[in-house]
């Protein structure tokens, strides 16, 4: 009778949290608590909570407690591996990922957490590595295969970026961090129409998450000519390490100083420019 | 007392509220709250709406058909959260004269859950046994959000009844009335706001200024107060919910009692407790406009919340 009442409590709690009701969730996993200081579970779902409120430190420090109890707590260690990722302790996260690993081998978000943590140090090669590894557990989630697009971009295989592009689509069309991926990649093989197609989509789907919206603004602001031809020689930086960004920034100078200035200027007004135009067009007359 | 006016009171008096017991997981009856139009202080707009499109065609039907308009549909309120659609639903109830079946949030989690003998079907059937009367499903989010976001399949299948039992209303059931609310209408699943569904949708604002002085009066009706100024206090406290400004209140008795205890007599509540307590406070609706903001502006295909941003820019809302 107790334990149907614990797990009716759970489940309750777990459905809250599928709800996004994560105040009302952090209540009923409290009382789970109640019942038994000791509930492991309970412990990682609270963290879990504080995960989706974005309080990092506050899950790190309840998987710690449910780790102490269970230390080898599959969800507990799956909440600390992301909080560290969110947190952007990117040393906390890799050691905390190797554990998370060893414990529960077959669970591919850590491989895609992996993969995004490479892409961002700008290791293409090795992101990619990892998300194969990702989809030879899970190979038809459609995350993945938009990720691998984007990379495959990246790396300049456009053909392959294309084809996993219509792959992951074809799973599902209503992903708003796949759909971004998917714009990236397509703003990357140059196909700026697709890339504000599938930002517009993203925005409509999550329309309250910053990166999502920025990014949707951005992609407007490629509409214009004058700044897709402005912000090129940019992006092509990107791709560099740092000191090729130097040196290249360095010999440029050298060589071609007033023009180098008049660039800069003319990209500075353009980017405000077609940022006003596009805030003009999304916002109105009313600030954002 | 007319004869009419009497056979009214005697109809209010058999009413009853029916509400989900979270201690038995059964439905309970009790009496039926009293509220109508009268004691919801301001929102004239949203009654005006509500009384157009909802109450007005069922109690002159043929008069509303001239104009092909259909008695009953379903109602959805939506606004920040403690701005007054609760009890919104218990006048309109009190306004038609009909029982009323609330359902909150526990009682969907327990279908969720599946511990209770008590299906949506059930709960249906329990109001057509009892019509007239207006089923009030508060966090109507929580049992009708998007099934395209649901990974249980159990998830969908509640959904899918809800929508089977609303078409059901309209098929068999007269007298039967549907008041959904939700602080994030934006989770509804889009079948629910077909035709014949919820098809009014209501938003329910913050109070106004005038109704902000009006709560504070009720707040602190029987409370030992000094030389208070609501007008300046409500005029001080734009866009606070009703349930801020009875926190408002709370915080001014405790400064009250604060000083009760060190001087050792009665103080009264002063104008400078409700300032200082208004003043440590932030508007919780602020963070609903900022969500509303961004749904209405970026994922608004239908401009169904157009009535927001129009609200916002109105009030200054940033």
């Amino acid at each position: 009778m107790e334990d149907q009442a614990r797990e009716s409590t759970y489940r309750a709690a777990v459905q809250l949290v599928e709800w996004k009701r994560y105040k009302e969730a952090l209540t009923e996993a409290g009382r789970l608590l109640s019942q038994d200081p000791e509930d492991a579970d309970a412990m990682a779902l609270i963290a879990k909570i504080h995960l989706h409120l974005e309080q990092y430190e506050e899950a790190i420090r309840w998987t710690e407690e449910a780790l102490a109890r269970v230390p080898e707590h599959e969800q507990a260690w799956y909440v600390r591996v992301c909080a560290f990722y969110e947190k952007e302790d990117m040393a906390a996260f890799e050691k905390s990922l190797a554990e998370a690993m060893r414990i529960d081998p077959y669970e591919s978000f850590y491989y895609y957490l992996q993969a995004a943590s490479l892409t961002k140090k700008g290791k293409f090669k090795e992101a990619k590595e990892s998300l194969l590894a990702a989809l030879e557990i899970q190979p038809e989630t459609p995350l993945y295969l938009a990720v691998l697009s984007y990379l495959e971009a990246l790396l300049g295989d456009k053909e392959e970026s294309a084809r996993l592009d219509r792959q992951a689509i074809r799973y599902d069309a209503e992903m708003p961090y796949g759909l971004m991926y998917l714009a990236w990649a397509a703003r990357a093989r140059g196909d700026h129409k697709l890339d504000e197609t599938y930002m517009r989509s993203a925005v409509r789907l999550e329309p309250d998450n910053r990166q999502i919206q920025d990014e949707y603004l951005e992609s407007l602001q490629h509409r214009y000519w004058l700044f897709r031809m402005l912000s090129g020689p940019g992006k092509l930086l990107r791709r560099l390490k740092p000191w090729q960004i130097l040196l290249s920034w360095f010999v440029a100078w050298l060589l071609f100083k007033p023009l180098v200035v008049v660039f800069i200027l003319l990209y500075v007004i353009t980017n405000w420019g077609t940022k006003a135009l596009v805030h003009l067009r999304v916002f109105g007359w009313r600030r954002r | 007392m007319s004869d009419q006016d009497e056979l009214a009171a005697q109809r209010r008096k058999n009413m009853k509220l029916i509400q989900f017991s979270k201690d038995d997981q059964t439905l309970v009856e009790s009496d039926k709250p009293k509220e109508t139009f009268a004691d919801v202080a301001g929102l004239e707009e949203v009654k005006k709406k509500i009384r157009m499109n909802f109450i007005l065609p069922l109690q002159n039907p043929q008069l509303f058909a001239a104009y092909g308009k259909e008695a009953g549909g379903s109602l959805l309120l939506f606004g920040p959260p403690g701005c007054g659609k609760t009890f919104l639903a218990r006048a309109v109830a009190g306004e038609i004269e009909a029982n009323f079946l609330h359902i909150e949030l526990q009682a969907i989690l327990s279908m969720y859950a599946g511990q209770s003998e008590h299906n949506l079907h059930d709960i249906f059937q329990k109001a057509r046994e009892s019509k007239p009367c207006v089923i009030f499903i508060d966090e109507l989010d929580a049992m009708g959000g998007s099934r395209h976001q649901m990974r249980q399949h159990h998830d969908r299948m509640l959904v899918n009844q809800l929508l089977l039992e609303l078409d059901g209303l309209q098929a068999e059931n007269e007298n039967v009335f549907v008041i959904g609310a939700t602080n994030t209408p934006w989770y509804l699943d889009s079948a629910l706001r077909r035709p014949g569904r919820f098809n009014h949708l209501v938003f329910v604002p913050p109070p106004e200024e005038t109704e902000r002085e009006r709560i504070l009066e009720l707040k602190l009706a029987g409370k030992p107060a000094d030389g208070l100024n609501l007008a300046k206090i409500a005029s001080e406290t734009r866009l606070f919910s009703g349930a801020d400004l009875e926190q408002v209140v709370k915080d001014a008795v405790e400064s009250a009692m604060e000083r009760m205890l060190a001087s050792g007599q009665l103080e009264p509540i002063t104008n400078d407790d409700l300032r200082n307590s208004a003043k440590s406070r932030k508007a919780t609706t602020l963070e609903w406009f900022a969500t509303a903001k961004n749904y209405a502006t970026f994922s608004d295909v239908n401009r169904d919340y157009q009535i927001v941003l129009d609200y916002a820019k109105m009030h200054g809302v940033k």
